[in-house]
């Protein structure tokens, strides 16, 4: 693939109720297709989009999550940044979990997609509180016990409804 | 007379001996400091499980920093963010400042000034050179060449000088805003670059006479740490470390921004994607920055003074923007999302420090505890990229 096919992608991907457009980027000659997905299908749409498994064509390039408890309808995004080897194109997707009683948020893991995964989930398993199903170490990677137990903080300081004064009242940057 | 039986000569001697295995844990030290006690400095620390010299195992610890950096952008308006960004890197902040503008000034749907684009192209290619000439003193350092490590400082003392003429202000100038930059570049600058270039350059050729041509730094880089193309793109690895081992990716060539589809320059690549790779790399990407400075300089002479910044107040409204430079380092992005409230609801920076620092245990299982400091040199592991 060189270029960006939306349509091919809605076509390919409809069993998993997935929502593609084009993203701009500050690069207006290779814009990013960005695709929502229900969380319970993100592990599968990316397992998709990487390609073969001896030889995947894209790579994992960050994956982070953005708290929208606030919203509506409420929950996390888990978003996960693609491109292939050398830029041609570039994919966004954007894992939606719906928000539930338990505040027990989870998502399936793609560390046994990417290594490189090992670690983002990890940090956002640490600073939001979501698990990876599947993550064979998820263990925190930022914060130690003491700021990691914080009851202030609830374990996530990420999340908007971590107080913000306890953060600055340490040591400057 | 039965005899003792001889022990097996390919047992380590801590072994033949009935030593333990050692576990040292090397660093962390204050943010600050780069090259006083190690090469490399900060908030990461690294625990090595060692069997005699060679590295058994290793854990790397990214989590001492705690600036809450992501957390404290969060909680201002997206201009209070550019101070934390462009302390994202000690040498190279510059890029990043770079990276946050265009995001917001993509969500803005902001043009850029023809002075602004290639001012800002120009000092990032300069925080290069002296960013790059800081890892090859690291690294010299690490391997004990101080003769290597006084011409490399002298380099990156020679970029800084130029950098700090061009922004008055050297790595954390403040140097880009919403819309372009906050000031032109003075006519010191402008004129004195020529000069200064060559002596700048004359520390390259310097290095080459005692580092690249000398056998006592070769056989030390040679073969040491050696990363696969398979691997460096399964960990996700950008910047020097993807292209010393083979891989020709930049996203200044591969996704242009500012105006770098308009320069000419080439993207050198090693073979081994070994120490000695990356050191080459370095040292060719230095004199591929120079030039690049000498077309956008030749650029800024014919435009004249001018506007380097839109006017007027620059409101960001609702939506979400990803975009990435080339830093010194590698692959740097941010991915910001607004609601159109003034505070930004994610800001959420891509360092590629961290996965260099990721994929460390990788290459330096079965390597020798002498090679890991100037690995993380040559790696371009930052630890304040790391932070969140």
């Amino acid at each position: 693939m060189s270029a960006l096919d939306l349509e091919a992608l809605r076509a390919t991907h409809a069993d998993l109720d997935v929502h593609v457009s084009a993203s701009p980027t500050s690069d207006p000659d290779s814009p990013e297709a960005r695709m929502r997905v229900p969380g319970d299908h993100a592990r599968t749409l990316l397992e998709r989009l990487r390609g073969e498994a001896d030889a995947p064509s894209v790579r994992l390039l960050d994956l982070t999550v953005v708290d929208r408890l606030d919203a509506s309808p409420a929950g996390f995004e888990v978003i996960y940044r693609l491109g292939s080897r050398v830029g041609e194109f570039a994919y966004r997707v954007h894992g939606f979990i719906q928000d539930s009683a338990d505040d027990n948020p989870s998502i399936g893991s793609v560390s046994a997609l990417w290594p490189s995964a090992l670690w983002l989930e990890r940090e956002a398993f640490d600073l939001f509180g979501i698990g990876f199903r599947g993550h064979p170490e998820l263990r925190p990677l930022l914060l130690g016990a003491d700021l990691g137990a914080d009851a202030d903080l609830n374990g996530a300081p990420l999340r908007k409804s971590a107080g913000q004064d306890q953060l600055s009242s340490g040591a400057g940057p | 007379m039965s005899q003792t039986p001889r022990p097996d000569q390919n047992d380590s001697l801590s072994s033949r001996l009935g030593f333990p295995e050692t576990t040292l844990e090397i660093g962390p030290t204050h943010p600050a400091i780069r090259r006083v006690m190690t090469p490399v400095g900060g908030t990461t620390s690294f625990i090595v499980a060692l069997d005699d010299d060679r590295i058994t195992n290793l854990e790397v610890d990214i989590g001492l920093g705690h600036r809450g950096f992501e957390k404290q952008a969060e909680s201002g308006s997206w201009d209070d963010a550019l101070p934390y960004v462009s302390r994202l890197g000690w040498v190279s902040g510059l890029h990043a400042e770079i990276a946050y503008c265009l995001a917001a000034e993509s969500l803005a749907e902001i043009g850029l000034p023809d002075r602004a684009i290639w001012t800002r192209m120009l000092v990032g290619e300069l925080a290069r050179v002296s960013d790059h000439y800081s890892r090859l003193g690291a690294a010299m350092a690490a391997i004990g060449l101080r003769d290597a490590e006084n011409v490399a400082n002298a380099g990156e003392d020679l970029a800084s000088e130029a950098l700090v003429a061009a922004t008055g202000g050297g790595h954390l100038a403040g140097f880009s805003c919403f819309g372009g930059i906050r000031r032109a570049l003075p006519e010191h600058f402008l004129e004195g670059w020529s000069k200064q270039r060559s002596l700048i350059d004359d520390e390259l050729t310097r290095f080459g006479s005692v580092a690249t041509s000398n056998p006592t730094c070769t056989r030390r880089l040679s073969g040491v740490a050696p990363l696969v193309p398979e691997d460096a793109l399964a960990w996700s690895v950008t910047g020097i470390a993807l292209r010393a081992s083979g891989i020709s990716a930049d996203v200044r060539k591969d996704r242009p921004y500012l105006a770098y589809g308009a320069l000419e320059f080439d993207l050198p690549v090693g073979e081994q994607g070994d120490n000695l790779d990356r050191m080459l790399v370095v040292i060719e990407e230095i004199r591929q920055s120079l030039g690049m400075i000498d077309q956008c300089h030749k650029i800024l002479s014919s435009l004249g003074s001018g506007e380097v910044c839109v006017s007027g107040e620059i409101i960001i409204p609702e939506g979400e923007a990803v975009a990435t430079v080339e830093s010194s380092t590698g692959e740097l992005a941010f991915f910001v999302v607004s609601d159109g409230v003034g505070l930004p609801r994610r800001i959420r920076c891509r360092a590629p420090s961290f996965f260099h620092a990721q994929v460390l245990p990788t290459v330096m299982v079965g390597a020798r505890l002498d090679d890991l400091l100037p690995t993380v040199a040559l790696m371009h592991l930052v630890s304040a990229e790391c932070d969140r």
